[in-house]
């Protein structure tokens, strides 16, 4: 587009940005389709040029006309100190005995934009030159287009930046580069805390901060030269707030957060029935224009709009945010005749400085649709197409039944019951093994209780026998043997060894029977050892032992 | 001996076949008239044949495709996913359903409920997990029983890791059955079929309520119960509305 318009006029001149402040850079671009002796003397008293000036030319192929053609190009940077409306131009372009000349630039220059410091520290005071990351504000709604800079301070005169590290943003965010960002700068000298220094700001950007809540923006850094000395500065880092739009957004909000304005434009008045016109909705403004979705036709019954709009987007970044213009191209179809008032299209956006959500509406339009037989026509054609030979199916039909079970196992009675009844045997098997092992040695020790039994009594028959008429050897050891076997049997012990007489002895509480047991005892150690008792003790013994069994109540004497 | 079962083996299979070809004819009566381009009775035959058989998938997909042929795209969209709650797996579904959504291009859009990975585990079916878990457990019991036996020091040792994994892999498919069933059988997803007749209300506040559309094909959240003919839904961004009874249906 912006091709074919230079190819009429040959020579064109554009500034970018549209709107800048004062002291900003902004950029001059002339191109030429012709080459020659270029007249660039059109232009503000005010401006100052800078010495950067860039020249050359560039082929491209004109695919319609199958030719190759040329484009000369200059490109100057300035500045404009004073506020206010400023045109450029015509410039001219001189071949030979020709002349041509371009059209005319205008640049908006505005007040500067008041710049709200971050932090600085003592430290960085006393250095010997240090620089702050400044933003035009510290709290902003979401959408809301944000500009930030460097601001470098300096002690010494600086000639140059070197080694220059930008500042960060979180990642989902994109900085837009406005003015030029030249490692020459200029500096003026400014008054800060109490001291003169020489103050320069650098790398302005704007961003639009897509999500609410703390938006960090971490240091920059960079080597600050004075010819070949340089000072390493590092910034601080700074935190700005981003809040979220008020609740409950009008339906028609596009998701405009800045100042904006809307107008709809159709081709021609009056049009035939069945014929497409064109509707061009545009939405103009600042803030964050490029982010805006398209606005909803609210068109009445018998309009269809074909496809979606074509968009013609002319905006530039600058330090309001994206500026210019979004110009939306609608394909509708008129297909009922007569004149229509086209209904009003309406967006809301939201005005950060008013804090409020406001609406824009277009005008209402009035188109005269002539009626047209053929298109009726052909409606009543289409009408007969029955909709089944428009059809596309994406898949073919199933002819094969396919039956899935409802009915999930899971959660029901059989299931839990299924789950749970491995853990239930078992425990259950494991108790029964248990119960089983504990019977069979109740069997085992019954068993062996029996057989103490059958010995403790042999031993008593013997020693009963024996207590009048045999020989001690064959009374005393028996009745010793019954006595342990007595307290066996009590104590639960089988099949270990014999008892230690001190541990039968410390078995009974009883002062009485211990006495009688020691007796016992004492008898038949005398026995053993030859000291033969008389045979009245023998009956005393054997009474005793008697008595002692009697008490322990293991058998019936 | 075996001779008689495998011939009455067949003989079961046969009649199953006769039954399930009898007790279908609506199926079949839906798929001449899908096949003669007469969509609105094919539909009509398929839902008569989801009256009977709730759970015949094809009809459920057929269904869909009958809906899409008519442009009933909320309705379509309904049909293929309730495919896809028995069939988290079918892919021609979601590739319907996706098409739908580019066809109603009124900005929204497919989006999935669950991970692929969900989807592969309920393809699986509650069922089967159940199945499963049931299986782990007699393993883990029967691990158990082999460790405390044990005599050897190594085998107890793995006798133990076994059981170790066991148990894992059964809290794992009774956690995935438990999920499973909960999509199998939950109905409080739902998609805005119709909007022509009535409008959707959005609640403001309690003292006044706010008239809006939501577009066809919407996926909505059923959250409370219904009050009258309205039934409170929520949409994915968290917006919450009432909307008509009769303008949604629940998957």
């Amino acid at each position: 587009m912006v091709l074919f318009a230079n190819a009429q006029k040959k020579v064109h001149i554009e500034l970018t940005p549209k709107n800048a402040e004062i002291g900003e850079t902004f950029n001059i671009t002339i191109t030429s389709s012709v080459p020659g002796n270029l007249n660039f003397d059109n232009v503000p008293d005010l401006f100052i040029q800078d010495y950067n000036v860039q020249r050359g030319s560039k082929k491209s192929i004109d695919h319609v006309s199958r030719t190759i053609r040329a484009e000369y190009y200059y490109t100057f940077t300035g500045m404009i100190t004073k506020a206010g409306q400023y045109n450029f131009g015509p410039v001219f372009i001189t071949n030979g005995n020709k002349t041509h000349s371009s059209n005319k630039a205008t640049i908006t220059i505005g007040e500067k934009v008041q710049m709200q410091p971050g932090e600085v520290s003592s430290n960085q005071l006393q250095d010997p030159a240090f620089g702050i990351i400044q933003t035009n504000k510290k709290t902003i709604y979401e959408g809301a287009p944000l500009l930030v800079s460097c601001k470098i301070y300096a002690q010494y005169d600086p000639t140059h930046v070197g080694a220059y590290k930008s500042y960060t943003v979180p990642r989902s965010n994109r900085k837009h580069s406005i003015g030029n960002n030249a490692t020459t700068i200029k500096h003026h000298i400014e008054r800060f805390k109490g001291r003169e220094y020489y103050t320069f700001d650098y790398d302005k950007n704007i961003i639009f901060p897509s999500r609410i809540g703390t938006f960090h923006i971490q240091p920059f850094s960079l080597n600050l030269h004075q010819g070949y000395e340089s000072f390493p500065v590092v910034s601080g880092d700074i935190e700005i707030e981003v809040l979220p739009l008020p609740e409950n957004p009008p339906s028609d909000f596009n998701g405009g957060v800045g100042k904006f304005s809307i107008e709809s434009n159709l081709n021609s008045k009056t049009i035939k029935q069945g014929e497409v016109f064109n509707l061009k909705v545009k939405i103009s403004g600042s803030g964050n224009l490029h982010n805006i979705s398209a606005p909803e036709l609210k068109l009445p019954d018998g309009f269809t709009v074909y496809g979606d709009p074509i968009i013609n987007e002319r905006y530039s970044i600058d330090i309001n945010g994206a500026e210019g213009e979004i110009e939306y191209e609608y394909n509708v179809q008129a297909k009922n005749a007569g004149i229509t008032e086209l209904p009003e299209t309406s967006i809301s956006y939201f005005d950060p400085n008013k804090e409020k959500y406001i609406q824009s509406r277009t005008k209402e339009q009035k188109l005269n649709v002539v009626e047209d037989i053929n298109f009726i026509a052909a409606q009543e054609n289409d009408k007969t197409i029955k909709n089944k030979d428009l059809v596309v199916h994406r898949s073919e039909i199933r002819n094969i039944i396919s039956i899935v079970k409802n009915n999930s196992l899971f959660g029901t009675t059989i299931f839990w019951s299924s789950l749970t009844l491995p853990f239930l045997a078992s425990f259950f098997l494991l108790f029964l093994t248990k119960k089983r092992s504990q019977i069979d040695e109740n069997i085992k020790n019954k068993q062996q209780r029996n057989e103490q039994l059958a010995q403790l009594k042999k031993h008593i028959e013997k020693a009963k026998s024996n207590s009048t008429t045999g020989p001690d050897q064959q009374f005393y050891p028996h009745i010793e043997n019954a006595l342990i076997k007595a307290f066996e049997i009590k104590m639960n012990r089988y099949g270990e060894q014999s008892r230690e007489k001190q541990e039968i002895l410390e078995y009974i509480d009883d002062q009485e029977r211990q006495e009688k047991i020691r007796s016992i005892f004492a008898s038949c150690d005398q026995a053993k050892y030859g000291f033969s008792p008389d045979k009245a003790s023998r009956l005393e013994t054997l009474n005793n032992l008697k008595a002692v069994i009697h008490n322990l109540n293991i058998i019936k004497w | 001996m075996v001779r008689k079962g495998l011939i009455s083996c067949l003989c079961i299979l046969m009649s199953f076949c006769a039954f399930t070809i009898d007790q279908n004819p609506a199926f079949q009566k839906g798929i001449d008239a899908f096949n003669k381009k007469d969509f609105a009775i094919a539909t009509n035959h398929f839902e008569e044949e989801l009256k009977n058989t709730p759970n015949n998938v094809s009809a459920q997909f057929n269904l869909g495709l009958s809906h899409s042929a008519q442009k009933n795209y909320g309705k379509a969209i309904v049909a293929f996913e309730r495919v896809l709650k028995q069939m988290p797996m079918d892919y021609e579904a979601i590739d319907n359903i996706k098409y739908l959504y580019e066809e109603l291009n009124n900005g929204e859009e497919w989006t999935s409920d669950i991970s692929p990975l969900q989807r592969a585990l309920y393809a699986i079916t509650s069922t089967t997990w159940s199945y499963i878990s049931i299986i782990l457990s007699i393993l883990f019991t029967i691990t158990l029983h082999v460790f405390r036996s044990a005599k050897n020091h190594n085998k107890k040792r793995l006798s133990l890791l076994i059981s170790g994994l066991l148990i894992a892999l059964l809290f794992f498919s009774l956690y995935t059955a438990s999920e499973a069933y909960q999509y199998e059988t939950s109905r409080d997803i739902g998609i805005v079929t119709n909007i022509d007749q009535s409008e959707t209300h959005h609640k403001k506040s309690d003292e006044s309520i706010k008239e809006k559309k939501l577009p066809i094909g919407t996926k909505v959240k059923r959250i409370g119960l219904s009050k009258g003919k309205l039934q409170k839904v929520q949409t994915k961004n968290g917006a919450t509305y009432y909307i008509r009874s009769s303008e949604i249906e629940f998957i």
